[in-house]
């Protein structure tokens, strides 16, 4: 079960997609005077209409969790404490008065039904496509539709100042409404439909809009655009998603930016829902396993001087650390040949102390001669890690002096050969190996391990491409 | 360099010397021979450095088992103090403007004939100028420093103890960071290890913002220093508390950076007022690690040192 926004009885509330991330699959509403488990995939149709928003008239929470959830949907996502709460009915009476959501699934299947039958009767159709850039057209859009213009002529700031004048409820209806009328996509990534063009448009004036709030430090209102922009780029979908395509690269951009404006926890929450969208997405999933790994060992402050705190903390980073195995391992059965993501599950097993088949791992991609370099100085590196931490210096040192020669600016290999002198005993020897990097000219090359631990994947370069696609 | 410098210098970092040396150091008797262990304290009271004591005002027992002393108060000693200064990106504009006038004022606290070093860390390292060298040529090349990238500071930390094979006599390592590491390849239990092995004196300047010294963050920061060595991930803010305390010396956090250079002086003066206490062990193994227990008589009296030594 999950959180969903409170509202005053008799007011309005979506019960938006987010709802459903984490694999979360449940929450309570009251719809229409009736108290239903609202659930994905509990009904074909329905679980579709809700991962869109269902208009409910109040949606509530009972328990303990209850009055942490007074923020917006995406504060609770972005705190794991407010997310997984478990939802009750208040009282037996609201407990039987779920009962009557079954009957609704049977319902909305039986109308589902007819619609697919006067659907399919209907001889004269329209185009998929024609639909929406007609409904483009319509008057009633014309203010959103001029902010989205300017953006695609370049004129990026007028629009964004547009955009920032809407109430971001407004623009959720208008997707709303773009999706009622068509979402079917005939384009492809290099020839976009008209309407696939101006969807990847609005979500990147949202992303755009949302870069410039942040960095007036207005992150909730930032999120919100998020929000609004996924659900463009959503509209752009396609199953199967094309290699490469503009919404792949677009989540991961904007995951990205998530990360460089929110830092590690509000990009986790966007990664999993992306992975969630896009579960065959390698440099999603590599990324996400990356996000993980970083969050999982983030340092902690402890509130107060007890233990609890401290245990806490072991368990967060212990779920960081499994969460980021999984999306390491969902690469590698995409692509077994992903070395980062090989790197990065080798890298958590050490750290949850598997150290068996992280060295199994390991051993396999030193043995490899097709390795990118980079990759080949960290599979040393790292090898060489654990045959230090199992009093193996011979071996160890051996795989350090291989990752230095491959990299001869590499510092992580030179501090890395340097400490073990220095365990040994040869302090002079360690001074002899630290002196290049130390006494080397400023710039020069980045080591591959801080491109790991930093995840450098460009972000800024990658936005920069997906805002050139969509300009005029 | 003096005699007695050259004479103390043998005498420093744990070091076996062939023979028996006996010094006049500032009134004092300083003695070192064969397997001369020296151990670099500090006395305050109220915060403030006690000077005058005597070896008989000091006690030690090492692994438990009472040591005959002799102390020196090294105030005439010349010194070599290795800058370690993070550049990372966080430090850019005026943080590194009044790190430079920092590290400037530090460098005016010394005298002529001490000696400096200056290493520099983002997420690369940089001798930017090697110890020993003369004063003056730190000011130039703080002028040549930029700021970029991600803190590498247990790596940093590790090579400035690498490089106390190039420094002679009393090393002060300062080390200043604003943050804590993001960058390094080494575990900082590993730079631990080594600076139980090396002499040097560590202090850290920290530069936090949000620091509150509440007896509830006091009990925290302790909680999360015992946890440093299980879990150095999830506690690695603490650090430089914990090389700090392990090599004897002192942090001191700067909630603001315009009183950098304030916490710059005071590290040179305080290390200044430092004793060495020196004695040739007796009842202990030779070999492994030897904890030290360091007392001074007289009421309020506080003592630093490190916690001990492996030989």
């Amino acid at each position: 079960m999950v959180l969903v926004g409170a509202a005053e009885p008799g007011q309005h509330r979506r019960v938006p997609d987010w709802t459903f991330a984490h694999g979360r699959t449940e929450c309570l509403a009251v719809d229409a005077g009736v108290t239903r488990r609202v659930t994905r995939g509990e009904a074909p149709g329905l679980g579709d209409d809700i991962r869109r928003g269902v208009e409910v008239d109040d949606a509530r929470v009972v328990g303990k969790p209850a009055s942490k959830r007074r923020g917006r949907i995406w504060s609770e996502m972005v705190n794991p404490r407010g997310i997984g709460a478990r939802v009750r009915p208040r009282s037996m009476v609201e407990a039987l008065r779920v009962v009557p959501a079954r009957c609704l699934v049977v319902r909305s299947r039986l109308l589902l039904g007819v619609l697919a039958a006067l659907f399919l009767a209907s001889g004269d159709r329209p185009r998929a496509g024609a639909v929406q850039t007609d409904f483009w057209l319509t008057p009633a859009l014309a203010p959103y539709r001029a902010l989205i213009d300017a953006y695609r002529d370049g004129r990026t700031e007028e629009a964004i100042d547009g955009v920032r004048v809407f109430e971001v409820e407004d623009i959720h209806q208008i997707v709303d409404t773009v999706r009622d009328q068509d979402t079917r996509v005939t384009g492809t990534d290099r020839d976009p439909a008209p309407n696939q063009q101006l969807f990847r448009a609005a979500a990147m004036l949202h992303v755009d809009t949302a870069d410039d709030l942040w960095s007036i430090g207005l992150a909730s209102a930032a999120t919100s655009h998020i929000e609004v922009a996924i659900r463009w780029a959503d509209l752009g979908a396609r199953r199967p998603e094309p290699d490469g395509s503009f919404r792949r690269r677009w989540y991961l951009g904007v995951g990205l930016l998530v990360f460089e404006r929110g830092g590690w926890r509000v990009a986790l929450s966007f990664v999993d829902l992306a992975c969630e969208a896009l579960p065959d997405d390698v440099p999603l999933l590599t990324t996400a396993a990356w996000l993980n790994e970083q969050g999982a060992l983030a340092p902690v402050r402890l509130r107060d001087a007890r233990v609890v705190g401290v245990r806490a903390a072991q368990g967060a980073k212990r779920d960081g650390l499994r969460a980021a195995a999984r999306r390491a391992r969902a690469a590698l059965a995409v692509a077994p040949d992903a070395t980062e993501a090989a790197l990065r599950l080798a890298r958590v097993r050490m750290l949850l102390e598997d150290v068996g088949s992280a060295r199994e791992l390991l051993l396999g991609l030193v043995g490899r001669t097709d390795l990118p370099t980079p990759h080949a100085y960290l599979a040393r590196l790292m090898l060489g890690h654990l045959y230090a931490q199992a009093a193996e210096p011979e071996r160890a040192e051996r795989l350090f002096r291989e990752a230095s020669d491959l990299i001869t600016e590499g510092q992580a290999a030179r501090v890395a050969l340097g400490q073990l002198l220095d365990t040994l005993g040869d302090r002079r020897g360690a001074a002899v190996v630290l002196e290049p990097i130390l006494t080397a000219k400023p710039g020069g090359l980045i080591d591959p391990w801080v491109d790991y631990l930093m995840g450098a994947r460009n972000g800024p370069a990658l936005r920069a491409a997906l805002r050139a696609e969509v300009r005029r | 360099m003096t005699r007695r410098w050259q004479a103390l210098a043998v005498g420093l970092g744990l070091a076996c010397v062939g023979g028996l040396t006996v010094t006049a150091v500032a009134g004092q008797t300083f003695r070192t021979g064969v397997d001369a262990v020296a151990v670099d304290v500090l006395v305050t009271r109220d915060g403030r450095p006690v000077t005058g004591l005597t070896a008989d005002d000091f006690s030690v027992r090492d692994n438990d088992v009472p040591q005959r002393i002799d102390a020196v108060l090294l105030e005439d000693v010349p010194i070599t103090l290795l800058l370690v200064l993070d550049t990372s990106g966080s430090v850019g504009g005026a943080p590194l403007v009044q790190l430079r006038a920092a590290a400037e004022a530090a460098v005016e606290a010394l005298r002529p004939d001490d000696r400096v070093g200056l290493v520099t860390f983002s997420d690369k390292l940089r001798m930017v100028v090697e110890p020993p060298s003369p004063p003056s040529r730190l000011a130039d090349a703080l002028g040549r420093i930029r700021a970029g990238g991600a803190t590498a500071l247990y790596d940093a930390t590790f090579a400035a103890f690498a490089l106390r094979e190039h420094t002679v006599g009393r090393t002060l390592m300062l080390v200043f960071s604003d943050g804590y590491d993001t960058a390094s390849w080494l575990d900082p239990r590993a730079v631990l290890d080594t600076a139980q092995r090396s002499d040097v004196v560590v202090y850290g300047v920290h530069l936090d913002r949000f620091a509150r010294d509440s007896w509830w963050n006091r009990q925290a920061r302790a909680l999360a220093r015992r946890w440093l060595p299980t879990e150095p991930h999830l506690f690695g803010h603490q650090y430089l508390p914990q090389l700090v305390e392990d090599t004897g010396g002192s942090v001191f956090v700067a909630k603001d950076i315009g009183r950098l250079r304030a916490s710059f002086t005071r590290v040179v003066s305080e290390f200044r007022s430092r004793y060495l206490l020196t004695y040739s062990p007796v009842g202990v193994e030779s070999t492994g690690w030897h904890e030290l227990d360091v007392r001074v008589e007289g009421r309020g009296r506080k003592v630093q040192a490190r916690r001990g030594y492996f030989r």
